[in-house]
């Protein structure tokens, strides 16, 4: 029944989409957001890494069951964190919060996407660092179905 | 990263203003520096006069920015681009002084505190501003720096760092920019680059890399920035916001601080309760340090603005303005001399004479700075 739950949860998501920008698509949950990564700073445009545990990817390249995500502007919703100098971001999730399941489209290697400052409270904790291109929040499923 | 207008001319007839009008697009809104009856400044803008030429970014009586050069002390004002179609900023000199880069962008927009060094086009020209020469099109040699010698520039994007030859535009080498992202600057003995990079912390830092192992090491790691080279190439001065201040809301204040390029002997220069400082840069015989700031930490590009301002190195640590949490947290620091310059963005300094312009705006040699044309193709 949960598996069921989850599955349909899941497309429903897919069926949301992502525009398909990125290399990689998948769901991952969200893992936490620590203190200080997301700056409420209106002065710096910076991203923040952000850890997520993945629970399907749908395109793309396999990936660790774990994985870190460069959020640019994480302050802001995403349909308004893209600005004059990083373009080509951007999604439905308004707020990132711990344990959110989230429809990610990304790029591997954040450093050929992105110039700029980081807030990174993983340093040194994967290889891979993704770009997010697209981010959509995906809605829960009905509580105790959670993947 | 904007400059105060003079207070004064709020008050003067409007019909004066117009009558003025060709005087002022030729200086910076705040061109005259405070006056002072503090003998200890005036003994240090004294000291400084002759001492070779600033060159900053300022906002013109006509709403531009053009690029300006002062004396140490600030007298001598003198606008080197005249060019009210486009705003001028991240103006370096070449090592021998003998030439200028800097950044061109549309008039319609704004510098950026954070991506300066990548917008617009990147002009060279001569160090009093003559014979201005677009390099590359829009967004192209970001970050650019002079080697040493003057015949190289290293510059920073997505791809890496790179190092281009002037004369032919070609690149000679590529790099892994190993998380620099901003303000790289070639030392002066052309072994390394600073910068500010991501991958010492968890926020940026002040670093070092290795031209020759291509290899980066931590200078100051955490909330530092604007980093620049002392003349013998083994320190470094850079901005620097400690950790626990409870002053501005607990955001604290950005200070200047300095470090052996190894990142070892780092000490406080110069901070001011109310003011967050930056772009600290090292006179060419190492004894005088220029910087600025303001309070919004922003380089206050739609107000007020901020006059630069000059101190002994010999006279730091420093704590200027009203007493606070720094002077709290260094209260063996002296209060100056602080020699106040006019109101600046990004000052440069160069121990080279370049007097043979006039002082009013007008480069003696060939008049007024011809704006460039736009180039159609790009390197």
């Amino acid at each position: 029944m949960r598996r069921a739950a989850l599955l349909a949860l899941l497309a429903a998501a897919a069926a949301t989409g992502c525009g398909r920008p990125g290399s990689v698509e998948l769901v991952a949950r969200l893992v936490e957001v620590p203190p200080g990564a997301i700056r409420e700073d209106p002065l710096y445009n910076y991203a923040a890494i952000l850890k997520y545990e993945v629970v399907r990817r749908d395109r793309g390249p396999e990936v660790e069951p774990v994985i870190y995500v460069a959020h640019y502007n994480p302050r802001k919703p995403r349909a308004r964190a893209a600005d004059r100098f990083i373009t080509g971001v951007g999604g439905t999730l308004k707020t990132f919060r711990a344990g959110d399941l989230h429809r990610l489209c990304l790029e591997p290697d954040a450093e050929k996407w992105y110039v700029g400052g980081v807030i990174n409270f993983y340093l040194g904790a994967a290889d891979t660092i993704y770009w997010a291109v697209r981010t959509d929040a995906v809605p829960e499923p009905p509580a105790g179905r959670r993947p | 990263m904007c400059f105060a207008r003079w207070p004064w001319l709020a008050v003067l007839p409007a019909a004066l203003l117009l009558a003025a009008g060709a005087a002022r697009a030729a200086e910076p809104e705040a061109a005259a520096p405070p006056q002072t009856d503090d003998p200890a400044v005036r003994r240090l803008a004294e000291e400084v006069r002759d001492k070779g030429w600033i060159v900053f970014a300022a906002r013109t009586g006509e709403g531009d920015w053009d690029l300006f050069l002062c004396r140490p002390d600030g007298s001598d004002v003198r606008d080197i681009t005249r060019t009210p179609r486009w705003n001028e900023g991240y103006a370096l000199f070449s090592r021998d002084g003998r030439r200028l880069l800097f950044r061109r962008i549309g008039r319609d927009e704004s510098f950026d505190g954070n991506r300066h060094g990548a917008q617009g086009r990147l002009v060279l020209a001569d160090a009093d501003g003559a014979n201005p020469q677009v390099f590359g099109g829009e967004g192209e040699f970001p970050w650019a720096s002079w080697s040493p010698d003057g015949k190289e520039l290293a510059c920073l994007s997505a791809d890496g760092i790179f190092l281009v030859d002037v004369a032919t535009k070609a690149v000679r080498r590529t790099i892994d920019r190993l998380g620099f992202f901003q303000q790289i600057t070639w030392s002066p003995d052309g072994r390394s680059l600073s910068g500010v990079a991501n991958s010492f912390g968890t926020n940026w830092s002040v670093a070092r890399l290795d031209l020759a192992a291509g290899r980066a090491s931590a200078v100051h790691v955490g909330d530092s920035c604007t980093p620049d080279w002392f003349p013998d190439g083994r320190r470094m001065i850079f901005s620097h916001k400690p950790a626990g201040q409870a002053a501005n809301n607990g955001y604290g204040w950005t200070q200047l601080w300095m470090a052996d390029a190894d990142g070892t002997n780092r000490r406080f220069l110069y901070g001011e309760d109310g003011r967050h400082v930056y772009g600290g840069h090292v006179s060419p015989d190492s004894r005088y340090i220029l910087f600025t700031g303001n309070a919004a930490e922003d380089g206050d590009a739609g107000s007020a603005g901020s006059p630069m301002a000059l101190v002994r190195l010999a006279d730091t640590p420093i704590v200027g303005g009203a007493d606070g949490d720094i002077r709290r947290l260094h209260p063996d620091a002296g209060r100056g001399p602080v020699l106040v310059l006019p109101v600046g963005w990004e000052p440069c300094w160069t121990g080279a004479d370049l007097s043979a312009g006039d002082s009013s705006g007008r480069r003696a040699a060939d008049g007024p700075a011809p704006e460039a044309p736009a180039p159609e193709e790009t390197p």
